[in-house]
């Protein structure tokens, strides 16, 4: 019977792709019932999760297995309930006090790590000798690492008009986004293809048995 | 009330929802047992526990099926939007061009034949070449920019100054 | 003419992908794969470990993209089990979990004599992100004091001795987005100083690349499906990123042609309205 329902689970997820590939063509009723079943799924998938990969581990089974040394973990339980309350309207103003608490622990502690990765761990990545490279296609490159980071930095202060010396500039580091954005998609398309190849892999090595799997 | 023209995939939804939640909660998951237990008879029948055969069998091939669709419609969008009209679009349009070369077999073995003191030419070279140095750079002012106004909105909220996150203005 | 193109049934592109992608997946053209500084980088931190040191390997992606992910993930893991490395694995994502148990299935009958608890252990998912990692650098018995299957890690042999991140080698994560590979670097790395390394999706690749610098805040980057090709070449292996590299490389010229015959067409209409 195992055998029957592993068979039987690989034409559902044959079915269910090919219905949704059925969009391609046109909207069609088999598309927008699997379309409705995914969100169906997703949202149920979720609900259970948080209970058992959160709720459970986090809450319930440390509160159960010694309250005395947990109970502290009662406090962000009952900032989750208030959040909840938010769909009261009534309750509305109980959910600022815990998005109060999440923002604030957020901003600081966003603040901190952001400042220094984002922020000196790249300013100190770029303060570099670029002649000191060993071939000058490097030096090449490396000069255009520290001019495209100052220009683009540059672009990004909108606080002064883009005009003269300093508008130049600007129109510089926008070169250097425009190639980073060129890149980005070349990625982009990449990534999406090889999703693409990932569902025709199931669909022609492990539901057709076209190619090995 | 007028009833919504597709109120009948929205049936779908709901029972779609439920099926998954009442599974979760009679049988749990693959490690978690649910309010009846683990099910081990019916995961004896079907092979895995009936929320987790529905996750592999169907929600996992419509959740990749839909982002796979995105191949589809960035090639309809590279062929519609992609057209070298200025200084800057060609920029774009030559980097993403050698970006997508380079990251082929095809790159690989149209350059492969120049010498190795030209090496800088080969194909995949230039694109890690590209990917290096300009998009690094570009790709670093928006990080740096980006973690500025982070800085600048985690002060704001610290100081109390920025509170629109609450409702108010 | 040029008016007659720009009205092309986008349905053919469509068609013209899909057959792209198809085709050589049946044909297999065994199209070679050059593989670059990045990848290598990431193969060489793994490779001059010593045998029996710890690391951990965080599954930060779901089933959406697992085409991209789960080559390179299994490429790494099992050149680290290749290695005598001891895996601890890690989720940010909650399916990460199970994308962690399905490669360490697969690779079981390439080594049998693999023992859970002692050769590599799966602590599971833990909410949190950048806070998790965090406590994890303070305390990790705290914060993960059991494993998925919920048994105690003191029970574990792999976990004696593991306080935090001093006595891990490196950490790699395979991250399809938030939380994932940036905040492993800000928070492993940059405050724990942690080696990092890790694996991404093509979408997120070129904004992770600046942590790609001479701070070695990222020690190596494996992007895309490219670059788990890459990587399968360096552990002679080969598994589905490298077959599906030819239908990747077809792909892209089908959508390189695109592109130019857009651009022709629009540069003759152009040309047109001159004389005109």
């Amino acid at each position: 019977m195992v055998h029957f329902f592993n068979i039987l689970g690989i034409w559902l997820g044959a079915y269910f792709t090919l219905a949704i590939f059925s969009f391609l063509y046109k909207d069609n009723p088999f598309y927008k019932v699997a379309e409705q079943i995914f969100v169906g799924l997703s949202a149920g998938y979720w609900f259970i999760y948080t209970i058992y990969s959160i709720l459970i581990p986090n809450l319930f089974n440390p509160l159960k297995a010694d309250f005395g040394a947990n109970w502290i973990k009662l406090v962000p339980a009952v900032l989750g309930v208030m959040m909840l309350l938010r769909l009261l309207p009534k309750g509305n103003w109980i959910s600022r006090y815990p998005i109060a608490f999440s923002i604030g622990t957020t901003s600081g502690l966003a603040f901190m790590k952001f400042v220094k990765s984002d922020v000196i761990k790249q300013l100190t990545a770029t303060m570099i000798n670029p002649f000191a490279a060993g071939n000058w296609i490097d030096v090449i490159g490396q000069i255009l690492l520290v001019v495209g980071t100052i220009t683009g930095v540059i672009y990004f202060y909108f606080s002064k008009k883009h005009e003269g010396a300093f508008g130049t500039t600007a129109k510089i580091g926008i070169y250097f986004l425009m190639v980073s954005f060129g890149a980005a998609f070349g990625y982009t398309a990449m990534a999406r293809i090889s999703l693409l190849i990932g569902r025709l892999q199931f669909l022609l090595g492990d539901w057709l048995g076209i190619i090995p799997h | 009330m007028v009833f919504d023209q597709n109120w009948q995939y929205y049936i779908i939804t709901l029972v779609s929802f439920i099926v998954m939640v009442a599974l979760g909660i009679f049988w749990g998951t693959e490690k978690n047992p649910g309010l009846l237990g683990n099910g081990n008879q019916i995961s004896a029948f079907i092979g895995s526990k009936p929320f987790d055969y529905l996750f592999d069998n169907i929600y996992q091939h419509l959740q990749a099926t839909m982002f796979s669709l995105l191949a589809f419609f960035i090639a309809s969008a590279a062929y519609r939007a992609f057209i070298a009209r200025t200084f800057e679009s060609t920029l774009l349009l030559v980097a993403a061009i050698l970006v997508m070369l380079g990251n082929t077999s095809i790159g690989f073995l149209l350059t492969g034949w120049i010498p190795d003191s030209l090496n800088f030419l080969h194909l995949p070279k230039i694109t890690e070449f590209i990917m290096k140095y300009p998009t690094t750079a570009g790709q670093r002012a928006i990080m740096i920019g980006a973690a500025l106004g982070i800085i600048g909105s985690s002060i704001r909220i610290i100081l109390g100054i920025e509170r629109s996150y609450l409702g108010g203005d | 003419m040029a008016e007659k193109k720009k009205q092309l049934d986008r349905r053919w592109i469509f068609l013209t992908i899909f057959l792209g992608v198809a085709l050589p997946l049946i044909l297999k053209i065994g199209l070679p794969i050059s593989v670059s500084e990045n990848v290598r980088n990431v193969y060489e931190l793994v490779e001059n470990t010593p045998p029996d040191s710890k690391v951990i390997l965080s599954f930060d992606y779901d089933p959406a993209s697992k085409p991209e992910l789960h080559p390179m993930a299994r490429a790494v893991v099992k050149q680290c089990f290749q290695k005598n490395l001891k895996i601890i694995f890690t989720a940010l994502w909650p399916m990460g979990v199970q994308m962690a148990s399905d490669i360490v299935d697969q690779l079981k009958d390439e080594f049998p004599n693999l023992k859970y608890g002692e050769n590599y252990v799966n602590l599971g998912y833990k909410a949190g992100g950048m806070v998790t990692i965090q406590a994890m650098g303070r305390n990790l018995r705290a914060i993960f004091p059991q494993d998925m299957n919920g048994t105690s890690i003191d029970e574990l042999p792999i976990m004696n001795g593991v306080n935090n991140f001093e006595t891990i080698a490196f950490v790699i994560s395979f991250s399809a987005g938030d939380p994932g590979i940036k905040q492993w670097v800000q928070v492993a790395h940059d405050t724990y100083k942690l080696k990092t390394s890790g694996g991404v999706t093509g979408v997120s690749a070129p904004a992770i690349l600046p942590y790609v610098n001479e701070q070695k805040q990222l020690t190596g980057l494996i992007a895309g499906l490219k670059g788990a090709a890459e990587y399968e070449k360096l552990i002679r292996t080969l598994g589905t990123a490298t077959s599906g590299m030819d239908a990747q490389s077809l792909a892209h010229l089908i959508i390189i042609v695109f592109i130019l015959t857009a651009n022709i067409n629009f540069w003759i209409a152009k040309k047109k309205e001159k004389k005109k």
